[in-house]
């Protein structure tokens, strides 16, 4: 359905996207995900049109819409995309009906036909009783809805989404992105979101493309990318992460697992994968959430790694407790826990977590 | 749309789209725009330069004779002392009256606050051209209304309002207001918290103020100074009637007579402007300055009210003073003007009181020409202005067109123009072009239209950067082209300030003396120049109520754009 090809980007001296290659199919939802500054917003604003890429190729379904070699840019309104901005970007001289109908305008149909499609787009967002309301006078989220049903009702091949919650607050945003995403696969359209918030990239996506400096670090779906970035990037980006030091050890797999001797000299394993079979330096991650912290290690079944740590520190974050641990040769271990587990600094505990959980980073 | 997922790379031939080598749109507007502002200013700004050198009287030979000329005439260094010299006063005593009220206003618990705030505005509204005249009508010598009731009193006190003190004078009360306005805007802004924060540091009310608050705002007074600095300067309507009458030679009103009296020196009159433009011009450029530093105030989204200094029982003794200032420097002379408009004869002794002056004036014919050709001006230029105005905004604050830079300096580099320079620059200009411009009614508008441009620029500009480029991106999406999303989202979004604009143009128009006065001809007279040449022959009352009827028109256009658009008009310098 779309299809970037080592698609460019600089402003200047600046190179925003560099060489982004994607393929989306049609009626999934891939995230752009990254920090600010990563290219995530200037990669959907290309492929809106907004901005003139510097090189590569966009298709949107079989329609070549950008191609720097071919010399072809067609304009953000030949492309029939819909598009939901971060401002909303609601037009505030016209009701809310009108900013719903403004996109058929393109499309010769009578003006009654328009009104129709306009009050069956907000039906959809649950917005039917404001559409003659003026849309400054409507709150954030429902503002949001109805540029969400503005993108709807122009029937376009492809929904782009730049950062549509950031503007809202918490608990509406996680409301709202339940919405979208429910939408969204009952008509089956295709959709680019662009955010910056894992979580909201974790619970809305097919897959998510993690970016940053204007490249691809890791596409894969959610899960995947949390149980197994391949990138310090990737994992530091979703939720928190130990990276400790370690070294393969040779001809140790066996059961899908591989083993590895961190540098406090625990044999750790995690779940092998061809790829990491090499020699040489390398990162074992746990995950800060997934680590269960003990007083005694006796009565942990036996597919777990486990370090002997010293409290140092701990944090009282209200739903859990953070809690700054350290192994045996001095390196620092986060654990975030449930609140009930109550540690004083200095007292010895263990460090557990499943060997599933766990994963080899190489780079 | 297919229904496959997969792209089709082979699949049917791209659609046509743009080339990447086509020039936007944009770009093309943003050229024509370019080429219409080089004829209307760069072009008579060259032919300016240029007559300097090759018009000279007869006796002289060198090309650079004009320049000699100048530089050995006393009468020119003359000229440049006076103009300095008031310019310099008005400056004082528009920075001290306006910056006075606007901390009164701002700054303290003085009562009724938004009537203060409109006295001191008034004499915005009133052209300083007729304000000029009104103030003859009350401190001319013999004549006028105070020495009348001096004499009358047998006090040994006159007043002359025909002197540098006295232009000075008038000048400043009428620059007040934009020093005013330059002042309270950055003192009510003020981010309360770095006061409170001098204040929680020991600091009392009065050493926060001088330490922390003063030297906030000293950059926009400083602007403001300088601002008004040019606007006395190039102020040829207040200069020629104040200062003709008593033969004191100005920059500008040297200038036109050189040109409107015989027999004329077109030659000198042109270096001479020469010597103008590059002094307001340096000036404005200083300005720019002293205002881009004004970045570091810093106003807050946070709607505080800045901390007022109580007055205790000054209170009132304040406001009366304030009501006193706005009597004596505007009330007071258009009183005068408004009486006179009613009596028969201005001289020591008041006449009944008649309706003459109106009834004859209305039935002239030379007045009905020049009313409808303001009218038509004002109208009908002021609504071309506001279209080119808005597109060379839109293309400079709102498009990425290549070019817009040099757009943006075109439109602005009136502004350090005075009129009277314009004037003689558009008369070299067109004169030997074979068009029916000069003599006629366009070179008026070509004028008018030059010299207010970049006033609406500023003013839609200004809107235009309060809009969201993806308002407009929005509807690029939803399938509109640049220019369908232009007409259908972001004027329409603008269009209050279209329309202020348009008001601003409109009474800038109306009141246009400077240019007029050098390009108009026997058809193309208008209102201005009638009352200009009314009060060289000496007719005050007539004047009087042309200056009065001008100035109730105004008043009601402003009054009718305000009650029906809603609209506020800031007047800009005319």
């Amino acid at each position: 359905m779309l299809r970037l090809d080592k698609l460019q980007k600089s402003f200047g001296g600046f190179h925003a996207v560099q060489g982004v290659s994607l393929d989306v199919a049609e009626g999934e939802l891939v995230t752009l995900l990254g920090p600010s500054g990563c290219g995530k917003s200037t990669t959907l604003r290309c492929i809106a049109g907004l901005e003139d890429p510097t090189g590569g190729e966009i298709w949107l379904g079989n329609n070549c819409v950008y191609s720097g070699a071919r010399r072809l840019n067609l304009p953000p309104e030949g492309r029939r995309i819909g598009m939901v901005f971060q401002s909303y970007a609601l037009w505030p001289h016209m009701t809310v009906a009108e900013n719903v109908a403004y996109p058929l305008l393109r499309q010769k149909i009578s003006k009654s036909e328009r009104e129709t499609r306009a009050i069956q787009a907000l039906e959809m967002v649950g917005l039917t009783n404001a559409k003659d309301s003026s849309p400054g006078r409507l709150s954030g989220g429902q503002q949001q809805r109805v540029a969400l049903a503005r993108a709807l009702a122009s029937q376009c091949q492809i929904l782009l989404f730049d950062e549509p919650l950031s503007n809202l607050d918490v608990r509406l945003r996680e409301q709202l992105r339940g919405e979208i995403r429910d939408l969204q696969r009952r008509l089956g359209i295709t959709a680019i979101y662009v955010t910056h918030d894992q979580s909201e990239a974790l619970a809305i996506s097919d897959r998510i493309v993690v970016m940053n400096k204007g490249k691809i670090v890791q596409v894969d779906g959610p899960d995947a990318l949390y149980t197994r970035p391949r990138t310090q990037f990737a994992a530091r980006f979703l939720g928190s992460v130990n990276l400790l030091p370690a070294t393969h050890i040779a001809g140790s797999t066996s059961d899908n697992l591989a083993r590895y001797r961190t540098t406090s000299g625990v044999i750790a394993s995690a779940p092998a994968h061809v790829k990491e079979h090499v020699s040489g330096e390398m990162q074992f991650g746990v995950r800060a959430e997934l680590i269960r912290l003990l007083e005694t290690a006796d009565s942990l079944p036996p597919d777990f790694n486990v370090w002997p740590v010293t409290v140092q520190e701990r944090v009282f974050l209200g739903e859990g407790m953070e809690y700054t641990l350290v192994t045996e040769d001095g390196q620092q271990l986060i654990a975030k826990v449930p609140p009930y587990v109550r540690l004083e600094p200095g007292t010895r505990a263990h460090a557990a977590i499943a060997t599933q959980d766990c994963f080899v980073i190489t780079d | 749309m297919t229904s496959a997922g997969r792209v089709d790379v082979s699949g049917s031939p791209p659609t046509p789209g743009w080339g990447l080598s086509r020039i936007s749109g944009q770009t093309l507007l943003c050229y024509a725009l370019i080429s219409i502002l080089c004829v209307m200013i760069v072009y008579p700004m060259l032919s300016l330069v240029w007559g300097s050198f090759v018009s000279t009287a007869a006796t002289e030979q060198s090309s650079l004779g004009n320049f000699s000329r100048m530089l050995s005439s006393s009468q020119f260094w003359q000229a440049w002392k006076n103009t300095l010299l008031v310019s310099t006063g008005s400056v004082l005593i528009s920075v001290i009256c306006g910056v006075g009220a606007a901390f009164l206003i701002a700054r303290t618990d003085i009562p009724l606050k938004r009537f203060c705030e409109v006295l001191v505005t008034l004499p915005i509204f009133i052209s300083p051209f007729i304000g000029a005249v009104a103030w003859s009508g009350l401190a001319a010598p013999e004549v006028g209304l105070l020495n009348r009731i001096f004499a009358g009193l047998g006090l040994p006190l006159h007043v002359n309002i025909y002197s540098l003190g006295g232009i000075a004078m008038v000048l400043g009360f009428y620059m007040t207001p934009y020093v005013f306005l330059f002042t309270a805007a950055p003192l009510t802004a003020i981010d309360s918290s770095m006061e409170e924060a001098s204040r929680l540091s020991g600091q009392n009310m009065l050493q926060t103020l001088r330490r922390v608050t003063v030297p906030l705002v000293t950059p926009s007074i400083l602007g403001a100074a300088l601002l008004v600095f040019v606007l006395s300067m190039e102020n040829f309507g207040v200069l020629a009637v104040l200062g003709m009458p008593s033969q004191i030679p100005f920059i500008p009103t040297e200038i036109y007579l050189k040109v409107a009296y015989p027999p004329p020196d077109y030659g000198y009159a042109t270096v001479i402007s020469i010597s103008f433009v590059v002094i307001t011009a340096l000036a404005l450029l200083l300005q720019r300055r002293y205002l881009a530093r004004r970045t570091y105030i810093s106003v807050s989204g946070k709607s505080y009210r800045p901390v007022l200094i109580g007055l205790g029982r000054w209170r009132y003794v304040t406001f009366a003073g304030l009501v006193l200032f706005v009597f004596i420097s505007t009330l007071m002379p258009l009183a005068t003007m408004v009486t006179a408009s009613f009596q028969t004869y201005w001289s020591v002794q008041f006449t009944n009181f008649t309706l003459d002056n109106y009834t004859s004036i209305f039935s002239r014919s030379l007045f009905l020409r020049a009313a409808q050709n303001t009218l038509f001006l004002a109208f009908v230029g002021g609504l071309l202005a506001c279209i080119l105005g808005g597109m060379i905004a839109y293309i400079v604050s709102f498009s990425k067109a290549s070019g817009r830079q040099t757009l943006d300096l075109l439109s602005s580099m009136t502004v350090g123009v005075p009129g009277v320079v314009l004037g003689v620059a558009l008369l070299w200009a067109w004169i030997r072009v074979p068009l029916p411009i000069y003599g006629t009614i366009w070179i008026l508008m070509i004028a008018y239209i030059t010299r207010f441009l970049s006033f609406g620029v500023r003013n839609m500009s200004a809107a235009l950067t309060q809009i969201d480029s993806d308002l407009e991106n929005a509807a690029r999406v939803s399938g509109a082209s640049k220019t369908v999303a232009a007409l259908t989202i972001t004027f329409p979004l603008i269009r209050r300030s279209l329309l202020s604009s348009w008001v601003l143009y409109f009474i800038s128009f109306v009141k246009e003396l400077n240019t007029s006065v050098l390009l108009y001809a026997f058809n193309s007279v208008v209102l201005p120049v009638l009352i200009f040449d009314a009060y060289f022959e000496g007719k005050y009352p007539e004047v009087a109520a042309l200056g009065t009827g001008i100035s109730v028109f105004i008043l009601a256009v402003l009054l009718i754009s305000n009650v029906i658009f809603g609209l506020k008009v800031r007047q800009k310098a005319g």
